[in-house]
């Protein structure tokens, strides 16, 4: 069996196991968030699998390094915000009619998507403050962490994305 | 003045958050009231926030990635042993070929046959007996090389150039090495003394063979 795990087959299939654990327990949650930050249903499933992916080999080059769902939202969200920059970059904006079009199979209610309608006015990093504090129940100072920020920073954030988004529901109401 | 604006700020997302201590509170408070910038509402309408949490309670969209994660793993890691299992075939393949290339001699032909008709003609010396007969020797191999147009040339003409075997550089190298240990009367144009009544000549190079 030396010989096996001088080849790294061991390592891979414990990877791979843990990585199978780790997606039973936080895809759904990951996916719904990433759903919610990035507005398009199908990008968001593209991310969960990069994100998985990501620790995957992370798990791979170390088997014993311990991996919290904290690792997999900070890897998300990361994620999320660069590929919200590159859309910018880009002028690639979904037009404001299908904001929040992605909801609408499951979530009829008007009120929500004009809510995703708003979250999709903030900029990529208050959206990361208050997705990671109000959708995903972290606190302050652990979404710092996570956007290596200080809490200070996560909750003046929080603070500028309400103004924004009370703005934007106002207008649209 | 803008710090403490900024300060404000975040004692008004603690609030939102819920997180605020009863003294940072009525901090904010004291203050919203006398700043324009500052209104109540900033802290206190957290609708937008409580609607996220009960959002996400509510949602009912479920998918199902493990296989395809598991898919994609399994997919790069057959991709990675097949890059190293062929790496390591066609690494020893190409040291077996080398190998029985250079044990069967198939090299050193190859290269000599690659060289033929480009390689530069090796400096020879030609030594021409009292007799008028002519040795020419080259300084690769310091064998006499008759060739027909050289020892026409050293029995009748002597400025013309010559048209020589041509040596391979490799052997030609080789050839210089072993050049000291020969008897410099015969073959050595350089050092050949003309003791015995015999005349030397070096021959240049007279350019690239056609064939």
């Amino acid at each position: 069996m030396d010989n096996v795990y001088v080849l790294g087959v061991d390592r891979t299939i414990e990877a791979e196991a843990r990585i199978e654990r780790l997606m039973l327990e936080h895809q759904t949650k990951l996916a719904r968030y990433l759903r919610r930050f990035v507005n398009e249903q199908e990008t968001a499933l593209d991310l969960v699998q990069d994100v998985f992916l990501a620790a995957y080999r992370m798990l791979r080059a170390d088997p014993n390094r311990p991996l919290t769902a904290g690792w997999l939202y900070k890897t998300a969200t990361n994620h999320a915000i660069s590929l919200l920059r590159k859309r910018k970059r880009r002028g690639e904006s979904l037009p404001f009619d299908d904001t929040g079009s992605a909801f609408r199979l499951d979530e009829q209610s008007a009120s929500n998507v004009d809510l995703q309608s708003a979250l999709a006015a903030l900029a990529p990093e208050q959206l990361a403050c208050v997705l990671l504090t109000a959708y995903a129940g972290y606190s302050s100072a652990e979404a710092s962490l996570m956007l290596g920020i200080t809490a200070e920073a996560v909750r003046q954030r929080v603070c500028r994305a309400m103004r924004t988004m009370r703005r934007t529901l106002e207008v649209k109401a | 003045m803008r710090w403490r604006h900024t300060r404000y700020e975040v004692l008004a997302g603690a609030m939102l958050l819920g997180e605020a201590s009863e003294s940072e509170r009525d901090e904010f408070i004291a203050h919203a009231a006398t700043c324009p910038l500052c209104d109540e509402r900033t802290a206190s309408d957290g609708s937008a926030l409580r609607r996220l949490a009960l959002l996400r309670d509510e949602e009912t969209w479920r998918p199902a990635l493990t296989e395809a994660v598991l898919t994609r793993i399994r997919e790069r890691r057959a991709k990675r042993w097949r890059f190293a299992f062929g790496a390591v075939s066609y690494g020893g393949a190409l040291a077996v070929v080398l190998n029985v290339v250079v044990v069967t001699g198939f090299a050193d032909r190859l290269g000599e046959a690659l060289h033929r008709p480009f390689a530069a003609l090796a400096p020879a010396s030609a030594v021409l007996t009292p007799a008028g007969g002519a040795a020419l020797g080259s300084d690769a191999k310091l064998t006499p090389a008759f060739d027909a147009n050289a020892l026409l040339f050293a029995s009748t003409r002597k400025s013309a150039p010559v048209l020589m075997r041509p040596i391979p550089k490799h052997r030609a190298a080789r050839g210089a090495r072993s050049q000291a240990s020969q008897p410099p009367a015969v073959f050595s144009g350089l050092t050949f003394g003309g003791d015995d009544g015999t005349r030397s000549l070096v021959v240049e190079k007279a350019g690239n063979l056609r064939r």
